[in-house]
């Protein structure tokens, strides 16, 4: 019953576009994200993973993270390939060395030709670009819009008190295409972890490393 | 004047403008003029509208982006999402992507750009991955994003800018015209009527609209304001009409002319060839003042002398002075010769005037000094300031604060050098590519070293046709060996080594089996046929009479000498500077003009000593109408600026009505009525050409008002020295 199958999944991705429209997001998970604190002048370490259709298996990429001054959010990866990525008033500066730019990475970084992108809030890579940036900057407001915000109850029921699980979900239906949802891990007042989940097509995992036992097991393991 | 009319309406519907200012210019010397003048207009931002959104967040400005990308005659806007994938890929370049890009020669440069791609997936969505498991080395993504300056900045502070490409070039002043309404009401629309526009067509667009209503504005404030003055002057509506009749006659005539001689008319020739039949309505004005007074007879000699002059200075521009000028003076000088006619019909006493005066008592006083004087000092005054400008853009009638933030927005964009480009040339277009190519990888090492930021020329969508067989060969070799799927190919361990799936470049190993399969390179009218394609590779590659020549366009240069140095002796490149040779080509455009008019006054000279046998008479005349032009030239560099070659045009109008009121003021007459009579009739004259352009004077566009004070100032000089300075033959 192909005809029967797709009305019937149609009528799914409808309900499911209808409940997105019109969810309500969990105020207590805003509060718990506008209360984050994110320290400003300090650089965190972290590791991301990644998975899509081109891979046999996950790329791990690490790096460290700062939010500069005026407010832009810098991710450098030092491994496997030095890259950094600038996010600021919704664009994306991409500057990537070529192996002959010397050892300093600050020079190699400063001396790279950028490559600015517009981030799309419509699409799924950068709209997950424009959440971590919203996260990390305590823009509460422009998550609220383009997510609806919900904390998980079966972490509170099996992990400690302090750690916290709070989920995003896209608002717009053709972007939970791409974009399925993005879950933020915490302890306390601290962000621990971000994964996007981007269905069949792929994940993205990001580890924040604020402690030296932190990035020593993560060494390690 | 019905039939004039008529006349006028139907030349004029039978003609096809053009508004290319090469016309106007001299043939070019050098190799770089030559590139100026083939290229006016024709650049790789000139067919770009810049839209500056103020207080925009991302998403206003992406919807604003695709709404604009829906109007009929937008080819582009950007920036741009590649969300569609290849999709938004010309066809072109799509299936020919393996021949635009060496392929990497090893298992480490396999490495290199499987892992740029590796990072690049981490930032990529379900369409990107497509694409790069087509296309690894992201050669059609490349080959585009040379020619949209990437790292070019879209926003600045709260503003935000879109580019969008055009597909009518921006001398189609209607395709400009509808297609700038459409924007702005998409951008009304949008909520962004605020939003502001750049861009040549943009200003072509704009600069009709203004033109047609300060026309329209200044055409009835001074037909009004002589309409007003003539009635008040001879108190009849059949005279004013009679008045204006012939200016009408030589207007028709002269449009009649033009459509029938010319498959093309310019319109600047057009524009200031009524300016200069304003002449022309000072024959009724003399013939009718006379007549009131029962006694045309006296004014035909004069007028007949005064015309002849004038048609001579005229002709001047006929005679080997490029199409522009000389369409100027066909209309002027058929104009003029028409109107002439007209005002003997209506006065009807062409036939029946006495000869011209010859026999005059010499005069016993030597030439009047207010004329010497005026001329000296407007000479001075013009050797102290400098009264010419070889700026190019001062011919361009957008104002200057627009013209700068236009500069400043092309250089946020990368938009790229206005002023150096690197040309290439050929006979063959083989030739010219595979020069291109070298110069290109020279430029390449200067983008290493530093020394300029970016370039992008038409190799990169359209390598040689020896680059693109050696690049099929290198892909027969890989597919030969097994292409992506071999176990052992330095492609598969690459792709193996940095986890990638073994099937995730599937579709690049089957391109790579078709374009190994037979030799197809991309080819030149393959790219001009797309749509999105054509109008980038024409700006960047044309043919003339003499070959091919191929632009490159540089960004951001650190160090000029440096990379000239790299060019040198590049066979067939070379560095244009476009200021430069716009510079010399204004300056030889100059002293044409001013060519045209010594050539102009000395036959004129020659003319009135011929038919007054007078020479202290000649020398006066000839010295009062060139004293008139200095000092409107000198009047208009020290409070206006640079004179510009449409103000020296206009100075041909000076020249004309200067030597009506020199040549009447100083005609023998027989009694104190006629000379009553006479002075009224320059007065009336005078005052009328004053009004007129007096009134032009105040147009906001700088051509136009550049019209008008330069008549203006002359008309008034002109008239002074001619009222109070004249000569005086005291002999009758």
């Amino acid at each position: 019953m192909p005809m029967l199958e797709l009305l019937r999944r149609a009528a799914l991705i409808g309900a499911g576009a209808l409940w997105s429209a019109t969810a309500v997001s969990d105020e207590a998970a805003l509060a718990r994200l506008a209360a984050l604190e994110f320290p400003r002048g300090e650089s965190i370490a972290y590791i991301e993973r990644h998975s899509n259709r081109l891979l046999r298996e996950p790329f791990e990429q690490r790096g460290w993270m700062w939010i500069e001054p005026d407010g832009a959010l810098v991710m450098r990866v030092v491994e496997p390939r030095l890259e950094e990525r600038r996010l600021a008033r919704g664009e994306l500066t991409l500057r990537r060395p070529s192996h002959h730019e010397g050892d300093d990475p600050e020079l190699a970084i400063a001396s790279s030709k950028p490559r600015r992108t517009r981030l799309n809030p419509a699409r799924g890579a950068h709209a997950e670009l424009l959440a971590i940036s919203n996260v990390l900057l305590g823009q509460v407001g422009a998550l609220r819009r383009r997510f609806t915000v919900a904390s998980v109850a079966e972490t509170h029921a099996a992990g400690s008190a302090d750690s916290w699980e709070v989920t995003l979900a896209p608002r717009d239906a053709r972007l939970g295409r791409e974009l399925v949802s993005i879950h933020l891990y915490g302890s306390r007042q601290r962000l621990t972890a971000l994964r996007a989940d981007r269905g069949a097509k792929g994940w993205q995992h990001l580890q924040f490393l604020s402690a030296a036992a932190d990035i020593e097991a993560s060494s390690s393991g | 004047m019905l039939l004039a009319g008529a006349l006028a309406g139907a030349g004029a519907s039978q003609l096809t403008l053009s508004y290319d200012l090469a016309a106007f210019l001299p043939p070019p010397d050098a190799a770089a003029e030559q590139m100026l003048v083939e290229r006016l207009g024709q650049d790789a931002g000139s067919r770009s509208a810049f839209v500056v959104l103020p207080n925009a967040s991302v998403a206003a400005a992406t919807t604003v982006a695709t709404a604009l990308r829906a109007l009929p005659g937008v080819q582009r806007v950007l920036p741009e999402d590649h969300d569609g994938g290849n999709a938004r890929i010309p066809a072109a370049l799509w299936h020919h992507r393996l021949l635009l890009r060496d392929p990497p020669a090893d298992e480490e440069a396999w490495r290199n750009v499987l892992g740029r791609r590796l990072a690049d997936a981490a930032l990529a969505d379900d369409d990107w991955l497509s694409l790069i498991s087509a296309d690894p080395l992201l050669a059609s993504v490349h080959a585009l994003a040379a020619f949209a300056a990437p790292e070019a900045s879209f926003q600045h502070d709260s503003e935000r800018y879109l580019v969008v490409l055009t597909s009518a070039p921006p001398f189609d002043v209607n395709a400009q015209t509808n297609l700038a309404a459409a924007m702005r009401a998409t951008l009304t629309g949008q909520g962004f009527a605020d939003a502001a526009l750049y861009g040549s067509g943009i200003y072509a667009a704009d600069l009709q609209a203004t033109v047609r209503r300060e026309a329209t504005l200044f055409s009835v404030l001074a037909s009004a304001a002589l309409f007003a003055l003539l009635l008040w002057r001879f108190r009849s509506f059949a005279t004013v009409l009679a008045i204006g009749a012939p200016m009408l006659t030589g207007a028709a005539a002269g449009l009649s002319a033009l459509a029938f001689l010319y498959s093309e008319v310019h319109g600047i020739a057009l524009a200031f060839g009524f300016t200069l039949l304003g002449v022309t309505l000072d024959y009724p004005l003399h013939l009718v003042t006379s007549r009131a007074r029962g006694r045309d007879a006296p004014v035909w000699p004069t007028l007949r002398l005064g015309i002849a002059s004038t048609l001579l200075a005229y002709a001047v521009f006929v005679v080997g002075t490029g199409a522009g000028l000389e369409q100027l003076g066909v209309f002027a000088l058929v104009g003029v010769a028409a109107a002439a006619l007209a005002t003997a019909w209506i006065g009807n006493a062409w036939a029946a005037s006495p000869g011209p005066p010859r026999g005059c008592a010499p005069s016993r006083r030597l030439m009047h000094w207010p004329w010497l004087v005026t001329l000296a000092f407007a000479t001075v005054m013009l050797t102290v300031r400098s009264p010419f400008s070889d700026d190019l853009g001062a011919l361009t009638p957008v104002p200057p604060t627009t013209l700068a933030a236009d500069a400043e927005l092309r250089s946020r964009l990368g938009l790229g050098d206005m002023r150096h480009v690197i040309a290439v040339r050929g006979t063959e277009l083989e030739t010219t590519l595979e020069r291109t190519e070298t110069a290109s990888l020279r430029l390449a090492a200067a983008e290493q070293a530093g020394d300029v930021a970016g370039h992008s020329s038409v190799v990169q969508l359209l390598p040689s046709e020896t680059r693109q067989q050696e690049r099929h060969n290198a892909w027969r070799a890989f597919v030969a060996k097994g292409g992506a799927h071999a176990p052992d190919s330095d492609f598969r361990r690459a792709a193996a080594a940095l986890g990638f799936a073994a099937n995730a470049f599937d579709p690049f190993h089957e391109a790579a089996v078709k374009t190994s399969a037979r030799f197809a390179p991309v080819r030149h009218e393959d790219l001009v046929a797309e749509p999105a394609l054509g109008p980038l590779v024409e700006a960047h590659l044309y043919r003339n009479d003499n070959g091919w020549t191929s632009l490159i366009a540089l960004r951001g240069i650190a160090d000029r000498s440096a990379v000239a140095k790299r060019l040198a002796g590049a066979a067939g490149v070379g560095w244009v500077d476009l200021k430069q040779a716009s510079a010399s080509l204004v300056k030889r455009f100059r002293h044409r003009l001013l060519g045209v008019l010594a050539a102009a006054l000395a036959l004129m000279g020659f003319l009135l000593w011929w038919r007054t046998q007078d020479g202290r008479r000649a020398l006066w005349l000839l010295g009062t109408t060139v004293a008139a032009a200095a000092a409107s030239a000198a009047i208009g560099a020290w409070l206006r600026g640079p004179i510009s070659p449409f103000d020296l045009m206009a100075l041909a109008l000076v020249l004309g009505l200067g030597l009506d009121y020199a040549l009447f003021h100083s005609k023998t007459l027989r009694d104190g009525d006629d000379q009553v009579a006479t002075r009224r009739a320059v007065d009336i004259c005078a005052l009328s050409s004053f009004l007129v352009f007096g009134i032009l004077a105040f147009s906001s566009i700088p051509v136009l008002g550049g019209l008008g004070a330069t008549v203006a100032a002359g008309v008034g000089v002109a008239y002074l020295l001619a009222r109070f300075g004249r000569y005086s033959n005291s002999g009758t």
